[in-house]
Formats: C-alpha cells, structure tokens, sequence
C-alpha cells in the first residue's frame, strides 16, 4: 500500500493559471493552506490571488515569505509572472519547500540555472506542469516502451491553438499606439486569451513550447543538439507590435542521430474548429506511431452553437496522473516527470530556436 | 488529336485507367526496358506500337505520337526528354525531371529551343490534398500562406532508397523534389533558405540515408517542414498535408481518412485511396496546353527550380549549414 502523507501546499501566486493549483488541490494527497503573493505586485494581482484562496477556502497573504514560514506548508505552487517564476522557485526551494510550477520555467535560461542549483542543493522536488498524462501520451509512451515500432528515429508535433490574441495583424491604424503586451495580457485574462502574462512579450515557444518538447524527451529521452528555426508574427498585432512569433517551425538535431521538429502556433480561431490541433508522429526502426493528442474526444453539435469547438475531450486523467507522480517522488525520493533540469533544458532549447529563427542559421542548444 | 507515348510503363495500370476519359488526346505507343512491362502496357492500353526506348519509339514509329510522358526512371529522363524535343515531341516530363540542375536546364533549353511545349509532371499538385490546398489559398480562403507541414512516409517496397547516397542530390532530389515543388508552388516562390538535416545508417556497408528532412524559408515570413521517410513496414504509407495560413488552416491527413476493420488478424485502418483523377487531371492540362498553344500550370523551368532547390538542401545536408538563395542560385552562409 503506498503512502497517504498529506502534503501542505502554499499557491505563490496565481496570477496566471488558477488550474495548476487547483490540479493539485484536486489530488487527495494535496492540501492548500495559503495563497500568497509578493506585496508589490499590483492589485489586480492580489484581486486574481485572493479569489483563488476564496476558491480554495484557504486565507490570502501579500507576503510570500511569511506564507512559506508560517503556515506548514512542503510544497509551493506556482503560477505567476512568467519572469517571476523561478525567483519564487528559489525562494521556496531555500525554505525546503517542493515546487510545482507552471509554464514557462523561465523567460531566460539563467533563472533556470538559478531555480536548478536551488533545487539541488536543498534536494526537494521540483515538476513542471506538462500534458504529458493526457490519455494519448500516456498510451504512445506505452507503446514505444512495448517496442512495437523498435527504436525512435524521428519525432515530430504539431502543436497548434487555433485561438485569437487580440485583433488581427496589420489592424492596427497609422494614428494608434502599439499593443502594450502587459495590459493587454491582464485585459485577455477574462475570456482565458492571456497567452503569456508578464512583462516580457513572449512568442508561442515561448508560451507553450515546453509541452511540445516535454512530449518529445519524455517520448525519446533523448536530449536536443542543435536547432534550426523559422519564425513569424503571422496572425496577431499584438505579437507584431512586441516583435514576438505567434507561428514557429523548429527542426531538432537531438542525441542518438534522432532527428525531430516542432510546428508551433497560435493561429486563430479560424484555424481549427476544435480549439487545438495537436498531433505526435514517431517513426522508430519497426514502425510509427500517428497520435492525435486530443482523444478521446465526443463531438457535440447542436443548433445554438454558431461555433466550435466541436469536439470535447473526455477521460482525461492526466493532471491527477501528474499530481499522484509527484507526490510518488517525494515518498520514494525518485525522480519527478519533469524536473529542473529537464525545464532548464526545454527552456535553452526554446532560447535557441528564438535565435535559429533571428538569424537563419542553426543554433547549438547549450 | 494528340497523340500521347507513353515512356516507362511501371505506372501503366494508372494511365489505363483514366486514357478513355481524357478529352483530345490518347495514347498511341508504349516504350519500357523491361519487354514484359512493355507488352503488359501495350495490352493494358490498347496501343498498337511499342519499343524497349524512346529511341526505338522514334525510329520505328516516330510518326504515332505527338507527344511523349516520361515516367521512366528518374536518371533516364533529362536524356529521353531532350531527345524527344529535339525532334519536335511535346514533353510531360515527370518530376524530378532530371537529377542534377545542369541536365534540367538542358530539357528546359531543348524545348525552348524546338518551341515543344514542355511540363514538369507533378501528380503531387494535381492530387486531392496539393490541389484542394491550392483552391483554398487562391480563393483567399486560408490568407496568407504561413506554415506548410507535408510527411510523406513510404514503406521499403515503394521507398526509394538504394545507391542514392552517391548521386549528386541524392536523395532530395528523388523523394523530396515533388514536395519541394509542391511548396514552391503553394508559396508563390523559390524559398530564400534551405536547410535539411537527416539520418545515416550503415546499409550492406556502405553509409546511406535513412530519413530526411528539409525545413524552407520563404520571403515574408513563410516556411515548410518537409519529410520523407521510406523506412515503413508493408502496406500504403502515411501523408500528411496541412497549410496554415493567416485567416484559416487545410489539414489532409490519412489519419483522417482511415477506415477500421476488426478482423481476426485484429484491428486495422483501411485506406479508401484517392482514385486517379490527378493522373487524368496532369495528363489533361498537358493536352490543353499543346491544344491551346500556352505554357502548361506547371513548366518546365518549375520543374528545374524544384530540382536547384533540392541540390540546396543536400549541399545543406552534407555541410550542416544554411543554403540561401542569392541571384537565383544558393549559396551556403
């Protein structure tokens, strides 16, 4: 029979995603006891943070340190600014706390560094958010560990939102100012547009490349050697106003002769009637794989529905399964599905592929 | 009337298929290395003159056709093509039509030459997935081309791997040219960088390619991840098409398509095919276009385009480097 240790969990900040600390709220072995947030930050981050503790029935702080001191808590949870992210790592990880911590691990391969070299030298766990439980993961990982299509050679994912970031490129008049990428993230909050907040303007690989590339380690366990890249603002003007890609093609140079790519957008809601269109293809020395990321899914369509998604994702387990293997990692002090360093190396791979893309030329992952 | 020869009859059954609804044209002759092949197409076709070549074509029944399709094996071609248009035969010529840029513009200056009407044969352009993407980029339906995605995966019995390593190009430009046409022609453009990457392995001792991929950059912001893999085990093979563009996105994928049967083999996914109206429709527009005096949709500067572009992206194979495009030739950064 495994353990049934509670974990005390503090949420710091949840500026972004209320979903990663509910995910893990929703996991029995995980208890929230504190929302907190540093005291600067401006009232509308306060106002999202303490309605998630109202959410949580648990009490709001403007105080992160005093939230990791005070209330009991072994894990912090954390989903604010993307720069801020691995500061709030640092900080809980030197307190002894475990960290959960949402996408991206950083904007910068530095602050990885930083939040790895705390990790490790406190020894707690660290795991970032991924969608590597979803069913079809799940099943295509099973499947190349079976070794019915024998060693993977090549890997590829389509990872596309076919959602809309604002008004469209070029809709902007000769009179008015550019986007403000900060406000404008704050602002889409509400209908769940916000792609990337902080107030560093950030493209998809950026935003979401660390679920792509999360999928390809965890299928490969091979790590990537060099990028070439392609890169565009192609639909949004909020992306074209902050110099950042909504539309990105990466091929992967990765260990064992593994050649890989990334197709990665956000590319409108005219896209896909689906929400995403996401898809892992895997060719190994017996056969491939072909995976729609999506399934299972239910179609539902009915005569008020003047538009999609169409299709409804069903049986997904995957952030209990997540959540259930984190906590099996601090019982046994094994390893967590994708640790510090494994973001760290997404994060330098995203980095790299930003420069492939800035100068045409492929860039070593370092 | 044109009067269609048929060279290189592998794909014989294809062309049966669809010879008694083209309009305005027939095949009259047939021409293969193998006698066998040849005399199947012959009866298959209904045909009344045959030869093992072109050449045996020409002397022996030069005056039955118009016009010939070449869909001889790759290497045979830019020599079959620029003799059939020295003597004043419109040329189909399928893609590639030549192995090295050189002997492409060498067809290409033969039929400009004789004044023949000369097309780069592309089945890829004129298939259901290339020719719907198409129609939706020109009726402004998708926007602004952005992210073109093809995985074309082969199995070994109709991959197309042997002795290639050696040959200049390799093997882009025998499996990767009809899809680096198809983007060229999906963009509007040559693409301005090219860079392929790859796998090697050891086959019967010698150091072969074992997959490809090819990542193009167009001027404006556009790009295309093609590759081609011919390392499937038995049965039809995979294709994936999908065209992102900036108001809407085409997706033609056979995992789309796939039917299932539960059989006492297990479960497994049928595919319903495509049919061969590509095969009818690229024959047609060959024959529109000699009817009608113009050039055809694809020509054959297209098809040596294609062939330079896929000469980039070995050179970048080989080297690890950017080839871009500089006064209309490509150059490693």
């Amino acid at each position: 029979m495994g353990s049934t240790e509670v974990f005390r969990f503090a949420a710091l900040s949840a500026v972004k995603h209320e979903y990663v600390p509910l995910g893990v709220a929703a996991h029995p072995r995980f208890e929230p006891v504190v929302v907190a947030d540093d005291a600067g930050q401006g009232e509308w981050a306060h106002e999202r943070n303490a309605q998630l503790a109202r959410d949580l029935g648990v009490p709001y702080i403007r105080d992160v340190e005093k939230a990791i001191r005070d209330y009991g808590a072994d894990v912090a949870v954390i989903s604010s600014q993307a720069e801020r992210h691995c500061d709030l790592a640092v900080r809980a990880a030197n307190a002894g706390l475990h960290v959960v911590q949402d996408k991206p691990m950083s904007t910068s391969v530095a602050e990885c560094d930083r939040a790895v070299e705390a990790v490790e030298r406190n020894g707690v766990k660290f795991m970032m958010w991924s969608r590597n439980f979803m069913p079809s993961l799940v099943q295509t990982r099973e499947a190349i560990e079976s070794g019915e299509i024998g060693l993977p050679h090549a890997i590829h994912v389509d990872f596309y939102f076919a959602s809309d970031a604002g008004p469209p490129k070029g809709s902007r008049g000769p009179d008015e100012p550019p986007i403000d990428w900060y406000e404008y993230q704050k602002q889409a909050h509400a209908t769940g547009r916000d792609g990337g907040v902080g107030s560093e303007p950030m493209g998809e690989l950026k935003i979401e490349g660390i679920y792509p590339l999360a999928y390809i380690r965890m299928l490969t366990g091979a790590a990537v050697e060099r990028v070439f890249a392609r890169t565009a603002s192609h639909f949004h003007q909020v992306n074209v106003d902050n110099g950042v890609e909504d539309l990105a093609s990466v091929t992967l140079e990765m260990e064992r002769d593994i050649v890989g790519s990334l197709t990665i957008g956000r590319i409108g809601s005219g896209g896909h009637t689906d929400g995403a269109m996401i898809k892992i293809s895997v060719l190994g020395s017996k056969g491939a794989l072909v995976v729609n990321e999506s399934r299972p899914e239910v179609a539902v369509y009915h005569r008020e529905q003047v538009k999609g998604p169409y299709n409804r994702r069903v049986g997904n387990e995957g952030d209990f399964l997540m959540v259930e293997s984190f906590a099996r990692a601090i019982d046994t002090g094994g390893p967590t599905p994708l640790d510090a360093r494994a973001g760290r190396a997404i994060a330098a791979t995203v980095e790299a592929a930003i420069e492939s893309g800035r100068t045409g030329n492929p860039v070593a992952v370092r | 009337m044109i009067r269609l020869a048929l060279i290189g009859c592998a794909n014989a059954a294809s062309y049966a298929a669809v010879s008694s609804r083209l309009a305005g044209a027939e095949i009259t002759a047939v021409a293969d290395a193998d006698p066998g092949t040849a005399g199947a197409a012959r009866g298959v076709l209904g045909v009344p003159a045959s030869g093992a070549s072109i050449d045996d074509l020409l002397a022996e029944h030069g005056g039955s056709f118009d016009a010939v399709v070449l869909d001889s094996p790759a290497q045979c071609r830019a020599q079959e093509a620029v003799k059939a248009a020295e003597v004043g035969k419109h040329v189909l010529v399928e893609t590639p039509i030549a192995l090295s840029t050189e002997d492409a513009d060498a067809v290409v200056g033969a039929a400009m030459k004789s004044g023949v009407r000369l097309m780069a044969g592309n089945l890829a352009r004129f298939a259901p997935a290339g020719a719907t993407v198409r129609e939706a980029l020109d009726s402004c339906e998708l926007g602004e081309p952005g992210l073109l995605r093809i995985h074309r995966w082969e199995s070994l019995s109709t991959g197309s791997w042997p002795a290639l390593g050696q040959e200049q190009g390799g093997i882009m430009v025998r499996s990767l040219v009809a899809d680096i046409d198809l983007a060229g022609w999906l963009f509007g453009c040559l693409p301005s960088e090219v860079y392929a990457t790859g796998r090697r392995v050891s086959h019967g001792g010698t150091d072969q390619p074992d997959y490809v991929q090819v990542h193009l950059g167009f001027d404006g912001g556009g790009m295309s991840v093609i590759d081609y893999s011919a390392s499937l085990p038995r049965g039809p093979g995979y294709h994936f098409l999908s065209m992102i563009g900036s108001k809407g996105a085409a997706y033609a994928d056979d995992h789309h398509n796939v039917n299932l049967v539960y059989g006492n083999g297990g479960a497994r996914a049928l595919d319903p095919g495509h049919g061969v109206g590509h095969v009818l429709a690229q024959l047609q527009e060959f024959a529109d276009a000699i009817h009608e005096g113009r050039d055809p949709a694809a020509t054959g500067t297209d098809g040596r385009d294609a062939v330079l572009v896929a000469e980039a992206a070995a050179e970048s194979m080989c080297s690890g480097r950017t080839a871009r495009l500089v006064g209309g030739q490509y150059g490693l950064d």
